[in-house]
């Protein structure tokens, strides 16, 4: 997903870029080795049947799913009805024995005219080297396709998308296959390549989000969240430029706990705020909660995740006030 | 020319204009949504300093 003076968002990074053109991709950024990523973990070692990137192994047909960690991802994931660790996936192939990513690719492209950015969202299929995908996210996954899908069949889609120029789809119409948006290109992909359809997962139902979509203009009841892309399929490596492996595991913890609360009756004001020039920023109690999980997990070394999650919880509480929707629930109901 | 300067001028802060952020005017509908927020406790992300207050106005005074 996406620098002034173009911003761009990829998948469904765009409706982050929307409000907001958002997401600055950075420039270029050049790996050193993967050991100077503070995560770099690879859960399956290369076989024949693999090419090997920084112990890597890599094969034409591979999701990538990343995350940036920002105000933007968390707006995308607020959005739609299941949590996903993940806001944007792609497919990987080989060329030339150079692992590459084609993923959808929306751009905000200038306007005079005003109204709602998704009318001015141009952009679509590109193809980007694994090594500078990897330096603009913060966080990655590699997975191996799902069981009995034919990587080089998924790769073959992804060329041909490429070359007939698929447009990105800022409005997340999955019935119309000639637009795409991000997991929805990956997912086709994968379709292409033998593997069952993705599911998809309702719009939030949360009043605030209803008011944004329909400003924007979109219509679609579902979106294929990044999460359902990866179902089924098996991890191959964990990525972070940034962080350690417990505050990977805090971060997604975090973000679980933001969807958790964010019930139909929330504003999406409460955890996020628009200005006209930081864009997209987080409310200052929700941004002192991310910052101390993210502190506090870099001191958790050896904690199982599932400590980690309740810890993340705790701090929460604690930065955010208790949170309990059973007992609001009856609350509520007594009311 | 001094009247085509600022035509460039004008052109150029409307051009770097539509590509900030503030650019995008979000209208009165949307905006009470993505830049309000709840005061606690409806607001699920805010501490209610209600019940701190309250513990801190109950300590008694020091000796």
């Amino acid at each position: 997903m996406p620098s002034l003076p173009l911003r761009s968002a990829a998948g469904l990074g765009l409706l982050a870029a929307l409000l907001l053109a958002g997401l600055a991709l950075g420039g270029c950024a050049s790996l050193g080795t993967g050991s100077s990523f503070p995560t770099w973990q690879i859960d399956r070692q290369p076989d024949n049947s693999t090419a090997v990137f920084q112990g890597i192994p890599v094969h034409t047909g591979q999701i990538v799913a990343s995350e940036q960690g920002s105000a933007q991802s968390i707006f995308l994931a607020l959005l739609v009805s299941d949590n996903s660790p993940w806001v944007h996936t792609g497919i990987i192939a080989i060329e030339d024995g150079v692992p590459v990513v084609y993923e959808a690719n929306g751009q905000i492209r200038p306007s005079l005219t005003g109204g709602p950015p998704t009318r001015n969202v141009g952009g679509g299929l590109r193809r980007v080297t694994l090594e500078s995908f990897l330096g603009k996210q913060r966080f990655v996954a590699i997975y191996d396709p799902p069981p009995g899908a034919d990587g080089e069949r998924i790769g073959r889609f992804a060329r041909d998308s490429l070359k007939a120029g698929l447009p990105f789809d800022s409005f997340f119409d999955r019935s119309d296959p000639s637009k795409v948006y991000c997991s929805e290109f990956t997912a086709l992909a994968l379709e292409a390549g033998g593997a069952a359809p993705r599911r998809s997962s309702p719009v939030n139902p949360n009043q605030s989000v209803a008011v944004v979509m329909d400003w924007l203009g979109i219509t679609t009841p579902d979106i294929i969240p990044a999460g359902a892309v990866i179902e089924g399929a098996t991890r191959v490596a964990l990525i972070s430029r940034r962080d350690t492996l417990p505050q990977v595991e805090a971060y997604f913890d975090a973000k679980a706990e933001l969807h958790r609360r964010f019930t139909p009756d929330q504003k999406l004001g409460n955890v996020l705020h628009f200005s006209t020039f930081s864009g997209l920023t987080f409310q200052p109690e929700v941004l002192e909660f991310l910052r101390a999980a993210n502190e506090a997990a870099a001191g958790w070394t050896d904690v199982p995740p599932d400590e980690i999650g309740k810890r993340v919880r705790a701090l929460a509480a604690e930065r955010l006030g208790p949170f309990d929707p059973l007992r609001l629930a009856n609350a509520a109901h007594a009311r | 020319m001094r009247l085509r300067s600022l035509s460039i001028a004008v052109l150029g802060a409307a051009l770097c204009t539509s590509v900030l952020p503030g650019c995008i005017h979000l209208p009165a509908k949307v905006a009470a949504v993505v830049n309000q927020s709840d005061p606690a406790p409806a607001n699920n992300f805010r501490r209610d300093p209600a019940p701190h207050q309250a513990a801190a106005n109950a300590k008694p005074a020091a000796p």
